[in-house]
């Protein structure tokens, strides 16, 4: 902009500026409703771009970064970071038990989820309180809820233990968390019984909306009830599904607390998924890049998964 | 601006009024500059009520000495301690004073954020204080924290159980797996089984607790004491052969669910009978006291023994609560060594060890042998085992990283689990002892180059 003084020492605009400060002006005085809408709009955007859009900024730049931790000097080192994390031994177990434990938790969290919740869609007497004690898990803080797993499966004092030793599945004295099969399906097991609420609850409200005249309808055209169920239920399913599914994704492959309460990634390896190990790389060796590293492979994993689900339900959409 | 207002008022009584003001003024600066607080953070990684209140109780009795001294105290879970350490450090708002271990000394000491306290250990008295609680917090010359009072682990034993079987205390390894097996007690009408003795390994700090005291008695150690050179290599084979007996104790005398034990299993496992051996820090005679009373009565200790019979154990895995102060403004830092001085009578080191008694053990001789300590009804109670730990395991101790002094080493030991893995996986058969040890060897040897630069 060319600002110039006169005589008096007031400063004065030149034409030219008044030539590009003329259109802003305009647009100013005719778009009062964008302006007030702008105004709505702003602190969300000043949220997003402080809480989301610089910390996403901030792991992406990091992970190009090594930091010495113990005088927080930054050093550029490329892709080094991520090549470190591609030729470590530990990856492909890793990556494994992260498959595992996402798509097992999300089957047992959408199978248990839609039975719960066709069952508390029946007008019987006491739904009331049986819908209620089915949300416990999803209320429950997952601290509690990790003793009480760990309790559970005690190898000297658990009731579940003691259950599976008297049947003869686990020798005298042991627990599923000290064998590696064991203690996978304990903390995926953990997890579907933490989640399966948030699933039943969407489920009960979508089979809330469908009208029951459908229902009366497909009876009157002889439908049997896996009929109506298939043919009625479902479709009227599809839309929650596909939403929960993205979601519930995205929140069982990056939830950390569950596993590390109950089995700590052990024994061995067993249970030890992505998480854990930003974890450890963060807070452990203090490999604040690597762990960076893992966060952005982490998000680019979760986009590609994503955006794979959105353009499968499309296609199907289409057809 | 107040001064040339006194000099320039015309007229008397506006002067003399303004006169008047600027005495009172100036007395008031006079009087005000001493009385300026200092407000100091003091953190500790004691949640256990008994000995946090503790703590609080004598922060205020001590501010009472010190009237502008005001302390804003907090507790710090273990687990969240480096997570809040990292942030407060990066927003220069880490605590005045700190009660920690030693992992978290080493790791504040490297990040160059600590004040030394040699100053402070020598008016208090450096003769004093047990030598190897000294000399694992030492570094360039510089004591970097207070020792307050000790971690300890021996090997705590049902008397009973042992004059039952015809036992008596193991000199050896080969003994003590002998001893352990024949307590072991398949389960008969009803009863449970008994096992001789508990191999707890969690992955996370429990599994290297255990097996590096396997290792020091055996004599092997991460860094030279004397050099501080790094030479786990060297000790290669004693860390296999500890390995070893370790895996074996576990299969033949330990439950098999073991394997991921943490405290509070091998704990309540040796409380309500499960196991007749366990190594141990000595918190198994308060959960005895809350689960089991009848129990404690038949509680004995011996040091763990090293490898061969009539040989000593080398050394043991120990550790310490100390006092640290982290770098602050010198009236911050002043205030906090005097509160620290406050601290460290006899008395009041024996009032903190108290608070969770046989557990903690004081770090000072004075208040070892102070009558507020020995007068406690649980010191009473297991005098001879107290004299035994202090006189026998107390003295030659490591913290695994830190048997050269100060490390870092030692806290990412504490927060990372690749020790703990390596175990478990030779304990499941997934992978040998000697591949166990050359993973933690690899490990060890790239955490602790990547240190040094």
């Amino acid at each position: 902009m060319t600002i110039q003084q006169d005589h008096d020492a007031r400063v004065v605009l030149l034409p030219t500026s008044r030539s590009i400060a003329r259109p802003l002006i305009a647009w100013w005085e005719e778009n009062s409703e964008r302006r007030i809408g702008l105004s709505f709009i702003a602190p969300a955007i000043l949220f997003l771009v402080l809480f989301v859009v610089f910390p996403v900024f901030e792991v992406f730049r990091l992970s190009m970064y090594v930091i010495d931790f113990t005088t927080d000097e930054e050093r550029f080192v490329g892709i080094a970071n991520y090549l470190r994390i591609f030729q470590d031994p530990r990856m492909g177990v890793i990556a494994w038990n992260t498959a595992i434990w996402t798509v097992f938790s999300l089957i047992g969290q959408f199978a248990l989820g839609l039975a719960a919740a066709l069952c508390i869609n029946q007008n019987l007497p006491g739904m009331k309180v049986i819908r209620t004690i089915l949300l416990l898990p999803y209320v429950v803080p997952v601290i509690v809820l990790a003793l009480f797993w760990r309790w559970l499966l005690d190898g000297s004092f658990g009731v579940v233990s003691a259950m599976l030793q008297s049947v003869a599945v686990l020798p005298p004295n042991q627990s599923p968390l000290a064998m590696p099969d064991g203690a996978m399906v304990s903390v995926i097991l953990a997890n579907i019984w933490r989640g399966f609420p948030f699933v039943m609850i969407s489920y009960w409200a979508a089979l809330q909306a469908i009208p029951q005249e459908q229902y009366e309808a497909a009876a009157v055209d002889g439908a049997s009830t896996w009929q109506q169920f298939r043919y009625v239920t479902l479709p009227h399913l599809t839309e929650v599904s596909k939403v929960m599914l993205i979601l519930r994704f995205i929140w069982t492959i990056t939830f950390f607390d569950i596993i590390w309460l109950i089995s700590r990634g052990g024994p061995g390896s067993a249970t030890e998924h992505w998480p854990i190990w930003i974890y450890q790389e963060a807070m452990g060796y203090f490999r604040f890049g690597t762990a960076a590293a893992l966060g952005v492979i982490l998000a680019g994993v979760m986009i590609l998964v994503s955006a794979a689900l959105i353009t499968a339900f499309r296609r199907k959409d289409a057809r | 601006m107040k001064n040339s207002q006194c000099l320039v008022t015309p007229a008397i009584w506006p002067r003399l009024r303004t006169g008047v003001f600027c005495l009172a003024f100036g007395a008031g600066l006079v009087q005000a500059a001493p009385s300026r607080a200092v407000e100091i953070e003091f953190w500790t990684n004691l949640t256990t009520a008994s000995q946090a209140n503790v703590i609080k109780k004598q922060i205020d009795s001590c501010t009472a000495e010190q009237p502008d001294l005001k302390v804003k105290f907090e507790t710090v879970p273990f687990s969240a301690m480096y997570t809040r350490l990292i942030t407060a450090m990066r927003n220069n708002s880490a605590p005045d004073i700190m009660n920690t271990i030693e992992g978290a000394v080493g790791f504040m000491q490297a990040k160059k954020g600590l004040v030394p306290l040699t100053d402070v250990v020598n008016a208090l008295g450096k003769d004093d204080f047990i030598a190897s609680y000294l000399s694992a917090v030492t570094k360039d010359g510089q004591i970097w924290g207070i020792p307050d009072w000790a971690l300890h682990q021996s090997v705590w034993y049902r008397k009973d159980l042992f004059k039952e079987a015809g036992l008596s205390i193991p000199k050896s390894w080969d003994e003590l797996l002998a001893a352990a097996k024949a307590l072991n007690k398949p389960a008969k009408d009803g009863a449970a089984a008994q096992y001789g003795f508990a191999v707890p390994m969690n992955r996370s700090l429990v599994a290297p607790q255990t097996y590096f005291q396997v290792f020091y008695s055996a004599g092997g150690t991460i860094f030279d004491p004397a050099t501080g050179a790094y030479v786990f290599d060297k000790h290669k084979d004693t860390a296999v052969k500890a390995l070893d007996f370790m895996i074996k104790l576990y299969k033949e005398a330990s439950p098999p669910a073991s394997i991921e034990w943490s405290w509070a299993e091998y704990r309540t496992a040796f409380v309500k009978g499960v196991v007749a051996m366990t190594n141990e820090w000595g918190a198994v005679v308060q959960m005895a006291a809350e689960q089991n009373p009848s129990v404690m009565a038949n509680f004995d200790v011996f040091p763990f023994p090293g490898p061969m019979p009539n040989k000593k154990p080398a050394a043991s895995l120990g550790g310490g609560y100390y006092y640290i102060l982290a770098k602050s403004t010198p009236e911050k830092t002043e205030a906090s060594k005097k509160l620290l001085r406050c601290f460290y009578t006899p008395e009041r080191v024996a009032e903190r060890a108290n608070s969770r008694p046989v557990f903690a053990i004081p770090a000072t001789k004075s208040a070892f042998h102070s009558s507020t300590y020995q007068s406690n009804e649980t010191v009473q109670r297991f005098k001879p085992q107290l004299e035994i730990i202090f006189n026998q395991v107390m003295p030659s101790w490591y913290r695994y990283g830190m048997e050269g002094g100060l490390h870092p080493l030692a806290g990412q030991i504490e927060a990372t689990t690749f020790i703990g893995d390596a175990i478990q996986s030779a304990a499941l058969g997934t992978i040998t002892s000697e591949e166990a040890v050359n993973r933690i060897a690899t490990q060890l040897t790239y955490q602790v180059e990547l240190l040094s630069q």
